[in-house]
C-alpha cells in the first residue's frame, strides 16, 4: 500500500475519488462525513455555467522596490462619469462635512486630489497569515499633457511567490500620496495589508496618513434606508452606479484559486469588480462631501434618503458636541417626516435641554408627550418635571408630570430597568407634594 | 544552612497559626503526623485494613549559591524577599537556561519551579535592555493568572517598565493590541497559541523578534492526542520564531517522569537536559495504605472508599493541622465535604473550616479557599485534581488519596502537597476495588520506586501531523529541500513523511498549491479553527440535554456507539442521563436526566484485522530461540498470515491494525448487585479504526497445555485481556479507556490465540509501542492482581466477573499469565516485511461472527478532571 493510500485511509478519505478529493465536494454543502474536510469550503466551487474569461489581459510588468511584479493600469479622463458623478467633481467635496461625519479631525488635512483610493481583493475575510491579498487597486489623480487623468493601478499577485514585490510596490505608491480613501479599509484592507507587510518585511505606510473610510459615515447617514450597507448598494442608491455582470466579491477567492491551479476561471471578473470598486470610492466621497449642502455639484438635489441623512448629520454633530448644528439638522429630520416621530422629538428635546435652552426644551418635551405616551415616556416626563420644577418654577406642572409617570409605570408592566426610575420618581413625588402642600 | 524556603518568594506565606480557638480543643487533639499515625494503628476498627506502612526520614535542603551570571539587581530583589541562595536543582536549571540549553525540570510539586524559569527570563530582559521576550504555556487559566501575578511582582520589585500579560479567551479584544505590542512575557495556553497567536503571527511580530524562552509548565499533562498535537504546535512556533529571526530555548517543568528526556524530546523536537533530584527540604514522611474490607468476595466488592474516608477522618482531621482529601470525581468532593462538615464538631472543627475545591467553582471563591489554606484558617480541604497542579496553597500536613489517582505523577503531585515545612507529614492512600488499586496494595513500593509510567506521544501520527501541517502551511509556506521529497524547514525538515503529506494536501485535498518548490496555503479558510488539539479527529459526539439544549458532555467517535446509543444510561459525575435520541449523522446525542437504579453495558463485536506487523519478539517452547520459518504462501481466504513457527511458545508484536467495532445489544445492569434487569438491541453502523496495536500470541500447543480449551477458552483468554488492559496504566500513562482490547482464540492472521491491545486513536499515539517495550512488567502486574484477588472465581477487580469468564476462567487466566511471566525473555524475531493490506480492506466487509471477538463496554462514568488531556473546550 502506498503512503498516500495509507494517509487517505487514516484521514478517512478513502471513499473519495482519487486525484482530487475536493472535486467530490462540488455542488454539495458537506458531502462527506470526513473530519478532515468538514469545515472546509467546498472547493473548487466556480460555477460551470459561467464562461471562462481567460487569462487577465493587458498586464504590464513593473519593477518595484521588492522586485518585479505585474499590474494593469487603466486611465480615465478626470471628467469621466462613474454613475452620476464626474470623477473630478470630488474636488468640490467639503472636508468639513467629512470631518463631521467621520469624527476624524485628521481629515481636515486630506487632499482628495492627492489621496490614493484603495480597494483590495483577498482570499478570505478571516485574516491570518494564510490569507492572501491578491489584488490591490490603487486609484489616483494625475496631471498629464492631455489634461487631468484618473489612473487605476491594479497590482496583481500572479503567484504567491510574488507577495513581497506586490506589497512593496503598493507601499511605495501609498507612501507617495498624502492620504487614503477606502470603503471599510480601516477595519479590513489596512490590516490585511499591514499583516502581510510585516510578514514580508515591508514597512507599512498607513500610520500618520489621513484615512477616509467611507463605510462608517455612509452607515451613519443612511442606516435603515439601505439595509445591508454594502458598497454595491450604496453606490447604486447614492451615485447612480449600475454595474453589469459584476462578479460578487465572495467569488473572488475561488477565481484566483482556479487561475493558479490552471482551471477555468473568472479572474477577469475580479479585475472589473475591483476597478468599479475603486471608481465608486471617488463617487461616494464626492457624495459625502456634499452631504450638508444636500446639492449635487450641478445644483440638483443630492441622492439618498433625506430623512435618515438629516438625522445622521444631527447625530454626528451631537457626537462632536456641536449642538447648534445638531439641532438644525434634527429640526430638518422632524420636518421631513410626514407624521411626528417620537424618537426624533425626543432627540430634539434632549438636545435643547443639554444645550441649556430650557424654554425650548419644555416646549419640545410637551410636543413629544402630545404625540403619545407609553412607558417610554416616563424618562421624558421626569426630565420635563425637573425643568418645570427648577427652571419654570411650575410646581403644579411638575407634579402633574410625575403623577402621569406614576400612572404609566403602574399601568404597564415594566422591567427591572425601571426600578431606578421608580425610586427617582417616588423621591420627586414626595418632595413635590411636600412643596406644593401649604 | 539557611532557614529560608526558596520556593516561597512571598514573605509571610506561613504566618503563625491563628490563636487556638479554645484550650480544650488544643489539648484534645494532637496535630502531628506521628500521633495521628499512632492513633490509627491503635484503632481496632482500622488497624487491620492499614495493610502497608512506610516511613521516610526528613531530608534537608540541598542549596547552592546563585549562579554568578545573575544580575546584581535581581539578587537584591530576591534578597529582599528573603531568598539568599537556591536549591541545588534550581541552580542547575538556571545555569542551563542561561546557557540557552533546552531543559526539563522534573521535580515534584512545590519544589520551587517558578524560580527556575522566572530568573533566566528576567536575566535575559536585564541583559537585553528589555528587548527579550518569553512565552509561557500553562494548562489552565488559573495557573497563568497565578504566575502572571508573581512575575509582575518581581518586575515591580526590579522597578522595570516591563509587562507580564495573560492572553486567553477572557482577554478583551480592546487590550489585545497593547498586550501584543507591549508584553514582554506572554502567559497563555496551547489552545490560544494554536488558534489565536500563530495564525496571526504578524500581529505578534514584537513577541517573535527576540523570543528567548518558551516556558512550558506541567509538561507531564502533555501526552496522548493532546500532547502529540501540542508537540506540533511547538514545531509551528519554532518555524514562526525562526521566520522573525529568533531561536528560543525551551524550559519545561513537569512532575517526575520515567522517560523525561525522551518525552521532552518528543515534545520539543530537541532533546532537553533533564534536571531532577529535588533539592528542596522535606520533613519526615509517613505513608500508609488503607485497603477497605472485602464485603462480597463473589463480586470482589470492597467497602466504599469514600465512606471509609469519612470514617478515617475522625483521626485524620483536627484543629491543629491541615488535611487535604483528593477525590477522583467532582461529585465525590461535594459528598465528602458535606459528610465532613456534618461531623465537624466531633473532629474539633467548625464546619466553615472544611472546604471543598474543584473545577467549576468561581475563580473568586477558588482564590479565597487558596488564601485560607495558605494562612491556615482552612483546616480541611476536599479537592479533585484541581489542586494537583501548581496552585500555591502552602504546605499541608495530611494528604488522603481516596482512590489511586491513576498515575504515579499524579500520586506524587498529590502527596507533595504535604510535608514541605520540615514537619513530619502523613499520606494515606485508600484503595478502591480496582485492579490497579489492588496491585498497589500488594506492591506499594511501586509508588516509591523510580517513575515507572511512560508518557506516550507521537507527534508524527499521520492524522495529527497532516492536520497540523495544514495550520503550519497557513502560517508560512513550506520550502522544498535539495533532495526530492525533503523539506527545508527548521521544524518539519526532519519529520518523516512531511513532504509527502504536503503533496497529498496539495494534490488530493486541494488546500495547498505547490509552485516552484514551495507549498502555499490556498483555500478560503482558517484551518486552526477546525483543528482540535484534544481529539485527533473533529467528529466527537456532543451530548445535549433535550430540555435545555445545553451540552452535558462530549464523547469520541468510537465510544459513541457503546455509550450514547438510544436507551443507554450516560453517567456524568454520579448523575444518570438516559439517551433518548442519537443523531448519528450529525454527531449529537440527546439525553434526559433520570433517576435510575441501573446502568447499561453494550455488547460489542470487535474485529481486529492485522494490516502490517513491524516488530516481533518470540520464544520457543524449549529454551533455545527458534528460527522463524518462511510463512506459508497466502491462501485465498487468508491473504497473509504470520503463523506460529514450529516449536514456538509465544510472541509479542507491534503493528498496524484495522478495528471494526459493532455494537449489537445492551444490557441493563443494576448498580451494586450487577443484576441483569433487561436488554435491548442497538442498531448503529460499525466504527472503523486504523491504529497501532500490541499483540500477544500463544502457539496452539502452549494454549492447549495451559488449558485454553473447552467452552471457556475464549472467556479465560478474554479475562487475561481485560485485566492486562486495566493494569497497563501502571506502566503507560493513560486511562484504561484509551486502550481497546480484543481477544481471538483462533486469530485468522496467526491461526492461534491472539490478544490485541490497541491505541484508541486513529493512527495511534504511541501506546502500542510503550506496551511492546514494557509488556512483561504489565503481565507481571496482571498476574499479581489475579493471584492476590480475594474473590473466588473472578470479579471485576481482577479478570472479570464469573458470569463473563466462566467458572474456570480465573484459574486458567492465572495459569496463562504465570506461564508468560516465567521462563526466558522473548527475543527479537524477524517480521515478514510484506504489506498486508490492499484493496481487500474495505469498510463494507461483514463481521466475522465466529471469529469476531466479543467484549463489552460499560457506560461507566467519566473520571472527572483526572484525564491526562484537559477537557475539549479548554481554557479559551
Amino acid at each position: 500500500m502506498s503512503f498516500r493510500d495509507r494517509l487517505r485511509r487514516l484521514r478517512r478519505e478513502q471513499d473519495l475519488p482519487r486525484g482530487n478529493v475536493a472535486s467530490a465536494l462540488e455542488g454539495t454543502t458537506r458531502a462527506v462525513d470526513s473530519p478532515a474536510l468538514s469545515g472546509m469550503p467546498a472547493h473548487p466551487t466556480t460555477a460551470s455555467d459561467k464562461p471562462d474569461l481567460g487569462a487577465p489581459k493587458a498586464l504590464i510588468a513593473f519593477e518595484g522596490p521588492g522586485g518585479p511584479g505585474e499590474a494593469r493600469v487603466t486611465t480615465f479622463d478626470a471628467s469621466h462619469r462613474h454613475g452620476s458623478y464626474a470623477l473630478d467633481e470630488v474636488t468640490g467635496a467639503q472636508l468639513d462635512d467629512l470631518v463631521l461625519l467621520t469624527g476624524d479631525d485628521s481629515l481636515a488635512d486630506l487632499d482628495l486630489e492627492q489621496a490614493i483610493y484603495l480597494d483590495t481583493e483577498t482570499t478570505g475575510l478571516s485574516g491570518g497569515a494564510g490569507t492572501y491579498v491578491f489584488q490591490i487597486g490603487l486609484g489616483r489623480f494625475l496631471k498629464s499633457p492631455q489634461g487631468p487623468r484618473f489612473e487605476v493601478w491594479q497590482g496583481f499577485l500572479s503567484g504567491p511567490e510574488g507577495e513581497r514585490a506586490l506589497l512593496s510596490e503598493c507601499a511605495r505608491r501609498i507612501a507617495d500620496r498624502s492620504g487614503v480613501v477606502s470603503f471599510f479599509g480601516k477595519s479590513f484592507d489596512r490590516h490585511r495589508l499591514e499583516d502581510k507587510m510585516t510578514l514580508c518585511g515591508v514597512p507599512a505606510p498607513f500610520a500618520d496618513r489621513p484615512h477616509l473610510d467611507l463605510y462608517h459615515p455612509c452607515r451613519r447617514l443612511y442606516r435603515g434606508a439601505y439595509g445591508d450597507g454594502r458598497l454595491k448598494t450604496l453606490e447604486k442608491e447614492l451615485c447612480g452606479v449600475q454595474r453589469e455582470d459584476d462578479l460578487p466579491g465572495s467569488e473572488a477567492p475561488e477565481a484566483w484559486f482556479d487561475y493558479l491551479a490552471g482551471r477555468p476561471h473568472q479572474l477577469e471578473g475580479v479585475f472589473r469588480h475591483n476597478l468599479d470598486d475603486v471608481l465608486s470610492l471617488v463617487s461616494l466621497a464626492t457624495h459625502l462631501g456634499h452631504a450638508r449642502r444636500e446639492q449635487r455639484p450641478d445644483g440638483s438635489a443630492l441622492e439618498g434618503n433625506p430623512r435618515t441623512r438629516a438625522l445622521g448629520i444631527s447625530r454626528s454633530a451631537a457626537g462632536r458636541q456641536n449642538r447648534s448644528e445638531a439641532l438644525r439638522w434634527i429640526e430638518r429630520a422632524i420636518e421631513r417626516e410626514a407624521q411626528p416621530v417620537r424618537s426624533l422629538l425626543r432627540e430634539r428635546a434632549d438636545l435643547l435641554r443639554l444645550d441649556g435652552q430650557s424654554d425650548g426644551a419644555v416646549l419640545a418635551y410637551r410636543e413629544l408627550l402630545a404625540a403619545g405616551t407609553d412607558r417610554e415616556s416616563v424618562p421624558c416626563l421626569l426630565e420635563l418635571a425637573k425643568l418645570l420644577e427648577h427652571h419654570a418654577r411650575d410646581l403644579a406642572g411638575a407634579l402633574e408630570c410625575c403623577r402621569c409617570a406614576a400612572i404609566l409605570i403602574e399601568s404597564q408592566h415594566t422591567g427591572p430597568e425601571y426600578a431606578r426610575l421608580v425610586r427617582d420618581l417616588r423621591k420627586r413625588l414626595t418632595r413635590l407634594e411636600k412643596k406644593v402642600a401649604p | 544552612m539557611s532557614t529560608h524556603d526558596p520556593s516561597t518568594p512571598t514573605p509571610g506565606r506561613h504566618p503563625q497559626r491563628s490563636p487556638a480557638k479554645g484550650g480544650e480543643r488544643l489539648k484534645r487533639r494532637a496535630g502531628d503526623a506521628q500521633s495521628i499515625a499512632k492513633a490509627l494503628r491503635e484503632d481496632p476498627e482500622f488497624r487491620d485494613a492499614l495493610e502497608v506502612w512506610r516511613e521516610f526520614p526528613a531530608r534537608p535542603a540541598l542549596t547552592r549559591e546563585f549562579p554568578t551570571r545573575l544580575d546584581g539587581r535581581l539578587l537584591k530583589v530576591l534578597a529582599d524577599k528573603g531568598i539568599t541562595e537556591l536549591f541545588e536543582h534550581q541552580a542547575r536549571a538556571i545555569e542551563l537556561a542561561l546557557d540557552r540549553k533546552d531543559l526539563l525540570v522534573a521535580t515534584p510539586t512545590a519544589s520551587g519551579k517558578t524560580l527556575c524559569y522566572s530568573l533566566p527570563v528576567l536575566q535575559a530582559l536585564l541583559e537585553s535592555g528589555g528587548s527579550a521576550r518569553a512565552l509561557f504555556l500553562f494548562p489552565t487559566k488559573a495557573l497563568s493568572q497565578d504566575q502572571s501575578n508573581s512575575l509582575t511582582g518581581l518586575i515591580e520589585a526590579l522597578g522595570a517598565d516591563w509587562h507580564a500579560f495573560t492572553y486567553d479567551g477572557d482577554t478583551p479584544p480592546s487590550v489585545r493590541r497593547s498586550l501584543r505590542d507591549r508584553g514582554h512575557m506572554i502567559l497563555t495556553n496551547p489552545w490560544m497559541l494554536h488558534s489565536g497567536i500563530l495564525p496571526n503571527h504578524s500581529k505578534w511580530a514584537e513577541l517573535f523578534r527576540d523570543l528567548r524562552y518558551i516556558v512550558i509548565d506541567e509538561v507531564h499533562t502533555l501526552s496522548g492526542v493532546f500532547g502529540s498535537s501540542v508537540a506540533n504546535v511547538l514545531r509551528r512556533l519554532l518555524r514562526i520564531a525562526a521566520h522573525y529571526g529568533s531561536h528560543p530555548t525551551f524550559i519545561g517543568c513537569s512532575a517526575t517522569l520515567a522517560n523525561a528526556a525522551d518525552h521532552g524530546e518528543a515534545l520539543f523536537g530537541r532533546r532537553p537536559m533533564v534536571v531532577d533530584g529535588d533539592g528542596s527540604p522535606s520533613g519526615a514522611r509517613l505513608f500508609t495504605l488503607y485497603n477497605p474490607p472485602m464485603l462480597n468476595p463473589v463480586a470482589g466488592l470492597r467497602a466504599n472508599a469514600l465512606e471509609e474516608a469519612r470514617k478515617l477522618a475522625r483521626h485524620l482531621c483536627g484543629p491543629q493541622h491541615q488535611t487535604i482529601f483528593f477525590c477522583r470525581r467532582r461529585t465525590a468532593v461535594e459528598v465528602l465535604t458535606r459528610y465532613l462538615r456534618e461531623s465537624a464538631a466531633s473532629m474539633g472543627l467548625k464546619p466553615e473550616e472544611i472546604r471543598g475545591y474543584r473545577g467549576g467553582y468561581l475563580p473568586l471563591l477558588r482564590r479565597e479557599i487558596e488564601a485560607d489554606l495558605r494562612n491556615g484558617s482552612a483546616k480541611v480541604v476536599v479537592s479533585t485534581n484541581a489542586l494537583e497542579l501548581g496552585i500555591d496553597i502552602g504546605s499541608l500536613d495530611v494528604a488522603v488519596l481516596v482512590g489511586y489517582p491513576g498515575s504515579q505523577a499524579s500520586f506524587w503531585q498529590r502527596a507533595g502537597r504535604v510535608g514541605r515545612r520540615g514537619k513530619p507529614s502523613l499520606c494515606v492512600q485508600i484503595a478502591q476495588s480496582d485492579p490497579v488499586d489492588q496491585y498497589l496494595a500488594r506492591h506499594p513500593d511501586y509508588l516509591f520506586s523510580e517513575p515507572q509510567q511512560k508518557l506516550a506521544l507521537d507527534a508524527d501520527n499521520l492524522v495529527i501531523l497532516s492536520e497540523q501541517l495544514k495550520c503550519a502551511a497557513f502560517e508560512l509556506p513550506f520550502q522544498e529541500g535539495a533532495e526530492a521529497g525533503s523539506l527545508r524547514d527548521v521544524s518539519y525538515g526532519q519529520v518523516e513523511n512531511a513532504a509527502e503529506v504536503l503533496d497529498y494536501l496539495a494534490e488530493e485535498s486541494g488546500m495547498l498549491l505547490k509552485r516552484a518548490g514551495r507549498w502555499y496555503w490556498m483555500a478560503d479558510a482558517y484551518p486552526a479553527q477546525d483543528v482540535s488539539l484534544d481529539s485527533g479527529e473533529a467528529d466527537n459526539v456532543l451530548i445535549l440535554d433535550v430540555q435545555t439544549d445545553q451540552a452535558v458532555g462530549e464523547i469520541d467517535r468510537e465510544s459513541s456507539i457503546t455509550t450514547v446509543h438510544e436507551g443507554a444510561i450516560y453517567q456524568v459525575e454520579g448523575e444518570t442521563w438516559i439517551v433518548e435520541r442519537f443523531d448519528y449523522k450529525n454527531r449529537r446525542a440527546y439525553v434526559r436526566l433520570v433517576d435510575t437504579d441501573y446502568f447499561t453495558e453494550a455488547e460489542v463485536h470487535t474485529e481486529v484485522r492485522v494490516l502490517r506487523l513491524e516488530l516481533c519478539r518470540s520464544r520457543a517452547r524449549d529454551v533455545a530461540p527458534v528460527d522463524r520459518p518462511v510463512r506459508p504462501q497466502a491462501t485465498q481466504s487468508l491473504p497473509a498470515q504470520d503463523l506460529p513457527a514450529e516449536g514456538e511458545d509465544c510472541s509479542v508484536w507491534r503493528g498496524e491494525v484495522h478495528v471494526t467495532t459493532l455494537a449489537t445489544m445492551f444490557k441493563k445492569i443494576r448498580f451494586y448487585t450487577r443484576e441483569n434487569v433487561g436488554a435491548d438491541d442497538i442498531s448503529l453502523p460499525p466504527e472503523e479504526l486504523d491504529t497501532d496495536a500490541f499483540v500477544l500470541t500463544l502457539s496452539e500447543s502452549t494454549a492447549s497445555e495451559l488449558g485454553l480449551h473447552g467452552g471457556d477458552r475464549g472467556a479465560a483468554w478474554h479475562g487475561v485481556g481485560h485485566l492486562v488492559r486495566r493494569v497497563a496504566p501502571l506502566y503507560v500513562r493513560c486511562q484504561p479507556n484509551d486502550l481497546g482490547i480484543s481477544t481471538q482464540v483462533k486469530a485468522p492472521h496467526f491461526n492461534c490465540p491472539a490478544l490485541y491491545l490497541y491505541d484508541r486513536v486513529q493512527g495511534g499515539v504511541g501506546l502500542a509501542e510503550l506496551l511492546f517495550q514494557g509488556y512483561r512488567a504489565v503481565l507481571r502486574a496482571a498476574l499479581s492482581v489475579a493471584q492476590g484477588c480475594a474473590c473466588d472465581n473472578g470479579c471485576p477487580a481482577c479478570v472479570g466477573p464469573v458470569e463473563e469468564v466462566g467458572p474456570l476462567g480465573k484459574e486458567t487466566a492465572i495459569k496463562i499469565l504465570q506461564h508468560l511471566v516465567s521462563g526466558p525473555d522473548l527475543l527479537e524475531a524477524e517480521v515478514e516485511g510484506e504489506e498486508l493490506v490492499g484493496a481487500q480492506l474495505t469498510t463494507d466487509q461483514g463481521l466475522g461472527d465466529s471469529l469476531g471477538a466479543h467484549g463489552s463496554a460499560s457506560t461507566g462514568g467519566v473520571d472527572a478532571e483526572s484525564g491526562s488531556a484537559p477537557p475539549q473546550a479548554g481554557p479559551r
